[in-house]
């Protein structure tokens, strides 16, 4: 298992050089440097253009830059934001990601919670009005962008009956969590209700599901230990393929409802043509769809005996 | 047993909660409570855009201009100029203070605009202070020496500028919210960390009191402003990014925040229809235009006749309709009304026939042979869709096909700014007046040629040159007046509308007085009576 885990960390080190090398390219690539003001008065003297590019070192040609910046990196210096020249972009990482990773934590339970219930409750109830109701409502919520879904449960629930704030963060414990929670939850419990239901009347019909019930085994148990635990396996990989993206914060999501998180704060860095920012909150993100993507296989691993002897 | 241990958790769950869920703004007085874009800078140093409105609650400059054009002292407590124009002796108020106690000095003064024009601070509002003797080699590196600026702090409490010529528009920049002191000592012991609340200080009104990056911002009154104390303790901003109308309404509505600085264009109907919402609608009219402009050195935009026949083919109401519901006004000139020098009756006149007839002088009857040619636009303010109108307007009256370039905001930027040497064909612009002065309309934004319009014309520039030294105040208005009509009748750009500000603000909220010119709101003169 540990040779396993250390062979995936070290192969994960070309992917990382790869993503910090595409998005140095397209950092810098894109039009607009990060002194044009989209909207002050008047153009920078090109004085003070020449300042700043010398206090950032972005006179210096780009691949001294491609290779001063990755140096730092890997001793840990992140170097300083140039849209906020006040903190470092360690300080923004610090700040800003723990918020989009605890939303993101609690809205990827949620949607297991209830994706693995509706998954189980449809599965049970396969061509009634139930199930159709639960596919319906899954399809639903798989289909409408979260942006939508979150306008609505804001007008609805902020604006119309008054029970969350409309904008602004107060912590994940409070009410101004509920409507990011729910619209990120969404469209990940959708999913993971409908693999789970196609696995759980796949796994049903299995021999060895049959030979439980002939032994007398109790419904419940069949159910929780026999079937579940078999059709948790694909549901592990969708749910760990959405806890990449909703670990790291939705733009939409974070903008509409006011939440400080990673995802609005790299969106805000692209418009800035912030490049540490843009390079660093890339890496964290790859670093994040890499280690949930570890974490499916170790759980693939407990889950399903089988792969352990391919991990061998 | 069993269910006391269970009402005490219930009770213990909710006590935390409540601790948890309470504010975490807990000021003492009344609270105005409003949302803002995250600010570029929190250096009042740097800040040359909107976010002016959230430094000028915390740092106040020498003086203010009313709308009415009158000065109010602030900071200083007179500015006076030499007989021969070239040196301004400023009188600091004696008991101006930094919001620590610390006395606000001349030596603050003198460092703080040897400061904005040092190139390392790459400050926008160095612009303000090129007139400044030295200020210009100064700030474009020819020299390191800050002793070359005359800027001179003789004693504490006064500070003398000399300038290198006449400059009567100068008086006008001193008092812009953009120039205001920051405290010497705390800079040069935090370097670029001394914005954060643990570290600043400033010198007006209110001082920062914690500031969470793209959350909040929170102000309480400064206890050493010397000045009028403001009646509000405490000002809460909440930080939105996208669409911060969208975040302003339903806020608003939600009685979240007490007041509102614009409106959807897609709610305004509604909110004027809503027999409360309508009643707490306040309009402003600013002082600014959206144009478009032709790249002047090359044809067929060099040819007068061209640029009027484009500029009188457009349905300016329409344009006004689209973009704000109508609540935008129809702009007949460049330079707003209000700018002395400004006058809508120097407008051209005709009508589509006419613009026709132009296009047919120029040598396009019909539009037959006019090149193709491409509007650039900026992806924001309603641009794209100007465009498109202005592409149908064209091609119905004119017949002549425009190509439509929607440009993301930065990069629409950098692409105006090359526009120095590369040419172009047509793009649309905006200027909003710094200061109500001339200068900052017929000087910085036409003969400065910010914009990049290339528009030369020998005797509008020699009338601007002539304006620019005049000590005679009549005489310098009456040039201005004499340039706004070549201007007008050379149209290198076409005035297409003026943005109305669009504010809500609650009943219970006084004296929220809007000033036309930057869209500020000094919020030290604000009362809350509910």
């Amino acid at each position: 298992m540990f040779s396993f885990m250390l062979r995936r960390v070290l192969a994960s080190i070309p992917t990382l050089l790869v993503v910090y090398t595409v998005t140095f390219a397209i950092a810098h690539l894109t039009p607009g440097s990060p002194w044009d003001s989209a909207s002050a008065n008047r153009p920078m003297e090109p004085a003070a253009k020449a300042a700043l590019d010398a206090k950032y070192n972005l006179d210096e040609p780009l691949q001294v830059q491609y290779i001063g910046y990755l140096w730092g990196a890997v001793q840990g210096d992140l170097g300083p934001s140039f849209r906020d020249p006040s903190q470092s972009v360690a300080d923004i990482v610090k700040k800003f990601l723990p918020t989009s990773l605890a939303l993101g934590s609690m809205a990827i339970a949620l949607a297991i919670v209830m994706g693995l219930l509706l998954g189980v409750v449809a599965a049970l109830t396969r061509s009634r009005a139930l199930d159709t109701a639960i596919l319906f409502f899954c399809t639903f919520c798989v289909s409408l962008p979260t942006y939508i879904i979150t306008a609505v449960l804001i007008v609805t629930m902020g604006v119309g009956l008054g029970l969350v704030p409309t904008f602004g963060w107060k912590g994940l414990f409070s009410t101004s969590a509920i409507v990011p929670v729910v619209s990120l939850a969404l469209a990940p419990m959708a999913a993971i209700a409908r693999y789970c239901r196609n696995c759980v009347l796949e796994v049903m019909h299995k021999d060895f599901v049959r030979s439980a019930r002939a032994k007398g085994v109790k419904r419940s148990r069949i159910i929780a230990v026999h079937i579940l635990r078999n059709a948790l396996v694909p549901v592990v990989t969708v749910a760990g393929s959405y806890a990449s993206s909703v670990l790291v914060g939705s733009f939409f999501v974070e903008s509409i409802a006011g939440v400080p998180g990673f995802g609005r704060y790299f969106v805000l860095a692209v418009s800035a043509r912030d490049y540490p920012v843009i390079i660093a909150t890339t890496l964290v993100y790859a670093v994040i769809v890499v280690l949930c993507n570890l974490l499916v296989d170790i759980a693939h691993f407990m889950i399903d005996p089988r792969t352990r002897e391919d991990v061998r | 047993m069993r269910k006391k241990v269970f009402a005490a958790s219930i009770l213990a769950a909710s006590l935390a909660a409540s601790t948890y869920l309470t504010p975490a703004f807990a000021g003492e007085g009344e609270t105005f409570r409003m949302i803002v874009e995250e600010p570029r800078f929190m250096d009042p140093n740097r800040v040359d855009d909107g976010a002016i409105v959230i430094q000028s609650q915390l740092f106040e400059p020498l003086a203010k201009i009313r709308n009415d054009g009158t000065l109010v002292y602030l900071q200083a407590s007179s500015i006076e100029r030499s007989k021969d124009g070239l040196t301004w002796t400023i009188k600091l108020k004696p008991e101006n203070k930094w919001s620590n106690g610390d006395p606000v000095t001349a030596k603050d003064w003198e460092y703080s605009l040897k400061r904005i024009l040092d190139p390392n601070t790459a400050s926008g509002n160095a612009q303000f202070l090129t007139e400044i003797k030295g200020a210009k080699a100064y700030n474009a590196g020819e020299t390191k020496d800050a002793a070359t600026v005359q800027i001179k702090a003789v004693d504490d409490h006064t500070l003398v500028i000399e300038t290198e010529r006449v400059a009567p528009s100068f008086l006008a920049k001193l008092a812009l919210p953009y120039i205001t002191p920051v405290p010497q000592a705390v800079v040069e012991k935090w370097g670029e960390r001394w914005t954060l609340p643990e570290h600043i200080v400033s010198n007006g009104p209110y001082k920062l009191v914690s500031r969470v990056n793209d959350q909040s911002i929170e102000m309480n009154v400064n206890p050493f402003y010397a000045g009028r104390k403001p009646a509000i303790d405490t000002i809460r901003m909440t930080v939105a990014s996208g669409d911060i109308c969208e975040a302003q309404l339903r806020a608003y509505e939600a009685e979240e925040i007490d007041f509102a600085t614009c409106i959807p264009i897609q709610d305004i109907q509604r909110v004027r229809q809503d027999a409360t919402l309508a009643k707490e609608l306040i309009t402003n009219l600013d002082s600014g235009t959206w144009w478009v402009q032709y790249d002047n050195s090359h044809a067929p935009w060099d040819n007068k006749d061209v640029r009027q026949a484009l500029s009188l083919a457009i349905d300016r109401n329409a344009l006004s309709s689209v973009v704000s519901d109508g609540t935008a006004a129809v702009a007949k000139t460049i330079v707003p009304p209000g700018i002395p020098g400004a006058n809508e009756d120097d407008a051209i006149k005709g009508n589509v026939d006419t613009a026709r007839e132009l296009l047919a002088k120029a040598g396009y009857p019909n539009g037959a042979g006019f090149p193709p040619f491409t509007l650039t636009v900026r992806d924001s303010a309603s641009q794209p869709i100007v465009a498109q109108l202005l592409q149908q307007m064209w091609s119905e009256n004119l017949g002549i096909n425009a190509t439509i370039n929607v440009m993301e905001l930065k990069a629409f930027a950098a692409w105006v700014n090359a526009r120095k040497s590369a040419p172009y064909d047509i793009i649309t612009a905006l200027w909003v007046s710094d200061y109500v002065d001339p200068e900052n309309w017929y000087g910085d934004l036409i003969t400065d040629d910010y914009r990049n319009s290339h528009f030369k014309n020998e005797d509008f520039a020699s009338l601007i040159k002539k304006a620019k030294v005049a000590t005679d105040e009549t005489q310098r208005i009456e040039t201005y007046r004499q340039a706004n009509k070549i201007l007008e009748e050379q149209q290198p750009m076409s005035a297409l509308y003026r943005e109305t500000s669009l504010w809500l603000v609650k009943p219970y909220v006084k004296n929220l007085q809007p000033d036309t010119t930057l869209r500020l709101y000094p919020i030290r003169d604000t009362e809350i009576v509910r």
